[in-house]
């Protein structure tokens, strides 16, 4: 485990000792300084706010609530103490390479019954940074909806999340009409499944390193990518592809993957279940 | 002038007079801060101020295990902040006796003017 990961897990248990009243008012300050900037460095961020419970904690222990020992500008206190956390630039890239990735995972998945794998390499940045660009300003809204006094989601925010999974949506749509065939690239078969093969081990292995609670939650995954890997394997050779691309083989697929689904779902239900009560 | 922009001066020499003094964590120098007559003060002030402390290298923190929980995070004095505490020291009193024989020229001149008109 991480120690931004052990700080979390210790934050999450520390929280319970926190009376209802200075629990609202402390989480708002959590949410707020979780969805920073996804730039900033969240082991010094998780650090400062498990240093900030322990000490509400005591102000509680002496009668002191956590809006009278942390003051009446929340907000402005957490922007300011956010201004002085470096930027670390490593995660940073690490989490755009994470989108970067499952972009490429996904595009070539997509192409599992077609004869070659193609790759269009400026779509792919362009996926990329789309999605990417999306997760940030939707994340903007909701950092600017915490601490608003009205607790209920406003018609403008439901329309910039509109406008944003839209904007998204068509970019992905309109993409092929506007990026060249100049920048696909053709990757052979065999490239292309040692690619998905060597992505899908290195999922595997993440999950299994995550602390006991979340790996259950992402391991419902697991089968339905192994079930894909399966499914490009079986279609390369030209012995199965051919049941693969039958009515048969089809149904077989579909009912494969609403079965993986189900259980996924089942799996993230009993995981967060259990989380719950741990 | 208000209280909190002569506050915000000093603030940082007084945080670091506590530390020099013990180490201490975040909530027990708001409690020292208070007690030595800075009623008004929140945490909230307190913690930017602690990081900038940090960066300037004027302080330092350790980890040490608590009794209730995870460990807890000390702020220690270095020695660049003993040395800032004693530029501290000395630019407060040379301000201080500065200020105070204004106060007190003030003071004689009300005296001697008791009875007469100030706008004249």
């Amino acid at each position: 485990m991480t120690k931004t990961q052990e700080m979390i897990q210790q934050n999450n248990e520390l929280r319970e000792q926190l009376n209802t009243e200075n629990k609202t008012y402390y989480e708002e300050i959590l949410i707020y300084m979780r969805l920073r900037d996804w730039l900033k460095d969240e082991e010094d961020i998780e650090s400062k706010l498990l240093e900030i419970l322990q000490d509400m904690i005591s102000a509680q222990k002496d009668g002191i609530s956590a809006k009278e020992y942390f003051g009446q500008e929340p907000k402005a206190t957490a922007d300011e103490i956010l201004s002085n956390v470096p930027i670390n630039w490593l995660d940073g890239l690490k989490i755009l390479g994470l989108v970067f990735g499952i972009s490429i995972f996904f595009s070539i998945l997509s192409n599992l019954s077609a004869d070659q794998y193609k790759i269009n390499l400026l779509q792919l940045i362009v996926h990329s940074v789309t999605i990417g660009a999306g997760v940030i300003i939707c994340l903007s809204i909701l950092k600017k909806s915490t601490f608003e006094k009205e607790k209920t989601t406003t018609k403008l925010e439901i329309l910039l999340f509109g406008a944003t999974f839209v904007g998204v949506i068509g970019i992905f749509i309109a993409s092929p009409y506007f990026i060249s065939e100049a920048w696909t690239i053709v990757l052979p078969k065999e490239a292309a499944l040692g690619m998905i093969t060597l992505a899908s081990v290195g999922v595997t292995w993440k999950v299994y390193s995550l602390p006991k609670g979340e790996r259950l939650l992402w391991s419902g995954f697991l089968p339905i990518i192994w079930l894909f890997v399966l499914l490009a394997f079986l279609n390369y050779f030209p012995a199965s592809s051919d049941w693969v691309q039958s009515s048969n083989g089809k149904v077989v697929v579909v009912t494969g993957v609403i079965l993986g689904l189900i259980i996924n779902y089942l799996i993230g239900f009993y995981a967060i279940k259990k989380m719950d009560v741990d | 002038m208000k209280k909190t922009q002569l506050l915000k001066g000093v603030l940082e020499g007084c945080v670091l007079l506590i530390i020099q003094e013990k180490e201490v964590y975040g909530y027990e120098l708001v409690q020292q801060l208070k007690l030595s007559g800075f009623t008004d003060i929140v945490g909230g002030t307190v913690y930017p101020l602690l990081q900038k402390l940090e960066k300037n290298e004027l302080t330092t923190s350790v980890k040490k295990p608590s009794k209730d929980g995870p460990d807890r995070k000390y702020y220690q004095i270095t020695p660049k902040g003993k040395e800032y505490c004693q530029e501290f020291i000395q630019n407060w009193q040379e301000l201080e006796s500065s200020v105070h024989n204004l106060i007190d020229k003030g003071g004689k001149k009300d005296d001697k003017n008791a009875g007469n008109d100030p706008a004249k």
